[in-house]
């Protein structure tokens, strides 16, 4: 199925369900890889209003941040999805590279080590 | 139990008693058998195969080589067979590697390296390369002249580096002599075939009828099957005949063809390349060249082989680099081709010329050296005739004695130092080593008659004259030549003479030689002689000679004697090229403005830069000698900088140790430098904001950074609105003590950008934002000042200059950015001349200048 169709489909579910986080996600993954930033912002940061907790939301909604130099408010989001799993390696290479962006070094330097204790701290 | 044999030696034999035992006891250890089929000797051959252990048949010649090779084939009891005719042989070295090839069971054949060529006759078929296959009874030959196993038959054929090559000149010129007068008989009977059309095309280009093979070349084309063993080399036949009849928009597609379907057979990329030479295409050729290297470094084999050497790639790369006045890397090729083949004294000659021109004194000193190492004499005779014509006579002096070490002393040393000490102009008296009865008097007694030119002693010249006319070993036009010259030194001759092109050359060396020396005047007479007898190029020759002074007036009446228009230009390019070497640019400037306005290529550029540069010094030093920029010695934070190293050394970004900022383990970079590295290792991770911000930071250190400025106007160029949109979006980190604020970082980005594309007008509104806040950004007024002085208004330029109370620091600066703009310039003459070593040589000179 093609994008389009696919975001179609995905809309016409939205008039249904127009609180269904994880439809708004799917939206604003598709309208994300269609280029369209604004609209994808709507329904992400609707989706994550919805669900602050829910892991592939977060992750979503901070990677369009990073897109769109959002860098503060991508550093908290990474943040936060690193805070439930912390082994992401992706994500972290993207929160170092945030910090960096805001210029806080020691930050962007330390990740390694604040997700270890986050880990070990888990266990 | 009784093993089966492994392997047949065949041959044919006719009369080859010469060769035979040789051939057979050379094989003894490696066939297990010999099957020999004579065709009719009359001498001893039958007898000694015999003697030998050889499995001898006779039969009657049928005018077939396949016959008598198939009759071999039937007796042949190995499991593998190998042909070899008695006059070929296989250095032993190959010799022992023939076994083992036997061992590997996903090959039916190999093809051996046939050395089947000669002066008369260069070029062969790689059919007759296949000698080695296994012993099947489908595997028969077809074909009188040269015998050929259909490759419907046999497949699964593997190159082998196994080298046949001729005792002697005389048995390929017999088995030739065997063969090629069958090919009529082939193509009687079989004239649509395509394999014998390709033979009867192959003979032709041999004797050079360029014109007559053509027809059959196409003929076999049109009927070959493109997976038969001789398609890629018939496809290269006709390429090559098209090149030869200089038909080269039909030898171009030719071989463009074969590249399409044998894309692995770097001959087809040589011979374009050569076409694309003849063309003046310099930048196709090279890229020819570049894909043959390319499939060279491939593991992947070509089957067959191509056939041109590696080092004719080399001299070919190193003839187009010379004709695109790239001489280091002209020079570089031509040595590579003549380590891989030092046969080639021509090479020699062509490294000696580049080495002159280059001013690679090591890589003479390199090659003088070796040749004693290596005890060859005729090497190292053959350089100190190189720096002997180049007038390093001193340098021919010291290597005498090593020559003479292994010549031994004796009248050609001695003739050689004589020469050189006569060159040089000193005082000579004994020529006792020279009899008159030497081969080298003649030329002594010239080179005698030349130093007392050289010394002003006229009346002693007439008396070696004299005995020049005694001299039977001189021909008599250069005895005029030399009593001419007298009455011309003299001031007695008064009108002109027809030269002969000899006469000429001696006469155009002699002229060099007195400016060599200093002796003008002389130079000077000698040359309103030879204007009346040079052709073009000679004018360039004799302008260059004159170049290495300061005679714009010379050059000028040398220029004068030339009408055509395109002549005049090659004669402006190549004068001003020496003078460009000889640093006389004010020179250059003055013969790029005789005659019509011409563009001169490549040498535009560098004539520019190195014109803008001078006066840029010049300007700097006359408005003040200034003191150190700032750049370099602001103080960074202690932590700052601790953590911005820590998060580089997250990165791992791996760093030759060899650098100069990697010092005994420890980084030695500076905030700058650190930020740069990150520019490129997230450009290298495809991560452009990361890499974006990594070059702005690098600014903020170090605002002239030429690597972070060119990154970032690419940036700014690909979407000067996500450009936007970033800058507006990106966080101001404090960095550095350049900029204040995020708005005067933001004009000064936008100054840098447009100043690079040239727009200064727009470049200069930005940087005049900046100078108007009360926190002035000197680099902001460096480049406000630079844009008028690069305008030409330089008074302009000196009046802001002297408003300011503080300008040691801003100098530098100024100087900076002038430099990086003649970078610029100089990089779009790289983009419109790709392969101008000038320009990218000229780039690197400006980049090592300080002030």
């Amino acid at each position: 199925m093609s994008g389009m169709n696919e975001l179609k489909r995905k809309l016409d579910l939205f008039l249904m369900e127009p609180e269904n986080p994880v439809l708004l996600n799917d939206i604003g993954v598709l309208l994300y890889r269609m280029k369209d930033w604004d609209n994808s912002m709507r329904f992400l940061k609707k989706a994550y209003e919805l669900h602050p907790e829910d892991g592939e939301i977060l992750y979503n909604y901070a990677t369009l941040l990073y897109t769109r130099f959002e860098w503060e408010e991508a550093a908290k989001q990474y943040g936060a999805y690193l805070a439930i799993f912390p082994e992401d390696r992706k994500a972290m290479e993207r929160l170092g590279d945030t910090f960096y962006q805001l210029g806080e070094y020691a930050a962007a330097a330390q990740i390694d080590e604040s997700f270890r204790k986050t880990r070990e701290g888990g266990h | 139990m009784n093993e089966k044999k492994q392997l047949s030696l065949c041959m044919v034999t006719k009369n080859d008693e010469k060769y035979l035992v040789d051939s057979l006891k050379e094989f003894k250890e490696v066939a297990d058998e010999t099957v020999l089929v004579d065709i009719g000797s009359t001498d001893r051959t039958v007898e000694l195969a015999r003697q030998e252990g050889a499995q001898v048949y006779q039969m009657e010649w049928t005018d077939s080589w396949s016959e008598a090779k198939n009759l071999c084939l039937e007796h042949a009891a190995g499991r593998w067979v190998l042909f070899l005719q008695p006059g070929e042989m296989v250095p032993e070295e190959h010799r022992g590697k023939i076994r083992e090839l036997l061992m590997n069971p996903n090959v039916e054949g190999y093809l051996f390296h046939l050395d089947g060529t000669t002066r008369e006759h260069t070029v062969s078929s790689p059919v007759q390369s296949l000698r080695l296959f296994r012993n099947r009874k489908e595997y028969r030959f077809q074909y009188r002249s040269f015998e050929r196993i259909p490759d419907e038959q046999i497949n699964a054929l593997e190159p082998a580096s196994v080298r046949i090559v001729h005792r002697d000149d005389t048995a390929l010129f017999r088995e030739l002599g065997k063969r090629i007068p069958l090919v009529q008989k082939d193509l009687e009977e079989r004239p649509l075939d395509s394999y014998v059309r390709y033979l009867a095309g192959m003979e032709l280009l041999n004797q050079k009828k360029y014109e007559e093979s053509v027809p059959h070349f196409q003929a076999a084309i049109a009927e070959v099957n493109f997976d038969d063993l001789f398609a890629p080399h018939l496809l290269k036949c006709l390429g090559w005949a098209y090149l030869c009849l200089q038909k080269y928009e039909e030898a171009l597609n030719t071989l463009s063809e074969g590249i399409k379907n044998f894309p692995v057979y770097s001959d087809y990329f040589i011979l374009r390349a050569e076409i694309h030479k003849q063309l003046g295409q310099y930048g196709e050729a090279l890229q020819d060249l570049d894909a043959c290297l390319k499939i060279k470094e491939q593991a992947e084999r070509c089957v067959p082989c191509p056939e041109i050497g590696d080092f004719v790639l080399f001299e070919t790369l190193g003839e187009i680099h010379e004709q695109l006045s790239n001489s280091r890397q002209a020079l570089a090729c031509y040595q590579r081709a003549y380590e891989l083949n030092s046969a080639k004294r021509g090479l020699l000659h062509k490294i000696g010329r580049l080495i002159h021109k280059t001013a690679s004194v090591e890589v003479m000193e390199h090659l003088l050296k070796l040749s004693v190492e290596q005890k060859n004499p005729e090497r190292l005779a053959a350089l100190m005739e190189i720096l002997f014509q180049q007038r390093e006579y001193v340098k021919v002096l010291d290597y005498m004695e090593a020559l003479e070490s292994l010549l031994g002393k004796g009248e050609q040393t001695e003739s050689i130092r004589l020469s050189c000490r006569l060159m040089l102009g000193e005082e000579q008296e004994d020529f006792s080593a020279i009899g008159k009865e030497s081969p080298f008097y003649s030329q002594i007694l010239l080179l005698q008659i030349q130093n007392r030119w050289f010394r002003d002693q006229f009346p002693q010249a007439e008396q070696l004259l004299a005995e020049m006319d005694d001299t039977q070993g001189i021909d008599e036009p250069v005895k005029a030549l030399h009593r001419f010259i007298q009455e011309l030194l003299t001031g007695k001759e008064t009108y002109g003479k027809a030269l002969l092109r000899p006469e000429y050359e001696t006469a155009a060396e002699l002229h060099d030689h007195f400016l060599w020396l200093g002796q003008e005047e002389k130079a000077k007479v000698l040359l309103s002689f030879l204007l009346k007898q040079a052709n073009d190029d000679d004018f360039i020759n004799l302008a260059r000679a004159w170049a290495r002074g300061n005679h714009f007036e010379i050059i000028e009446m040398i220029f004068r004697c030339i009408s055509d228009e395109e002549k005049q230009k090659v004669f402006k390019q190549k004068v001003i090229e020496q003078l460009l070497s000889d640093e006389k640019t004010e020179l250059a400037k003055q013969v790029i403005q005789l005659g019509k306005p011409q563009a001169i290529g490549d040498l535009e550029y560098v004539l520019w830069a190195r014109f803008f540069m001078k006066n840029l010094q010049e300007w700097i030093r006359k408005t003040q000698a200034a003191v150190g920029g700032k750049a370099e010695t602001q103080a960074v934070p202690d932590r700052q900088y601790k953590e911005l190293l820590a998060f580089f050394n997250r990165l791992h970004i791996v760093r030759e140790p060899e650098k100069d900022n990697f010092h005994h383990g420890e980084w030695k970079l500076t905030c700058a430098e650190i930020h740069k590295q990150t520019g490129i290792y997230y450009e290298k991770m495809e991560n452009r904001t990361g890499a974006l911000t990594a070059y702005l930071r690098t600014l903020q250190w170090e605002p002239l950074n030429e690597h972070a400025q060119e990154r970032i106007s690419c940036f700014f160029e690909k979407d000067p609105e996500l450009f936007h949109v970033f800058l507006v979006k990106s966080k101001w980190a404090a960095e550095g003590e350049w900029f204040q604020s995020k708005r005067e970082f933001e004009n000064y980005i936008y100054g840098f950008i447009h100043f690079r594309r040239q727009l200064f007008e727009q470049s200069l509104s930005f940087f005049i934002q900046n100078t108007e806040d009360e926190a002035v950004s000197s680099v902001s007024m460096a480049y406000r000042i630079a844009i008028l002085w690069i305008e030409g208004k330089r008074a302009e330029a000196e009046n802001q200059l002297n408003q300011l109370n503080e300008t040691s620091g801003l100098l530098p600066l100024i100087f900076s950015i002038c430099k990086n703009y003649a970078l610029c310039r100089l990089e779009e003459g790289v983009r419109k001349y790709p392969y101008s070593e000038r320009i990218r040589s000229e780039r690197e000179r400006i980049r090592s200048k300080s002030r």
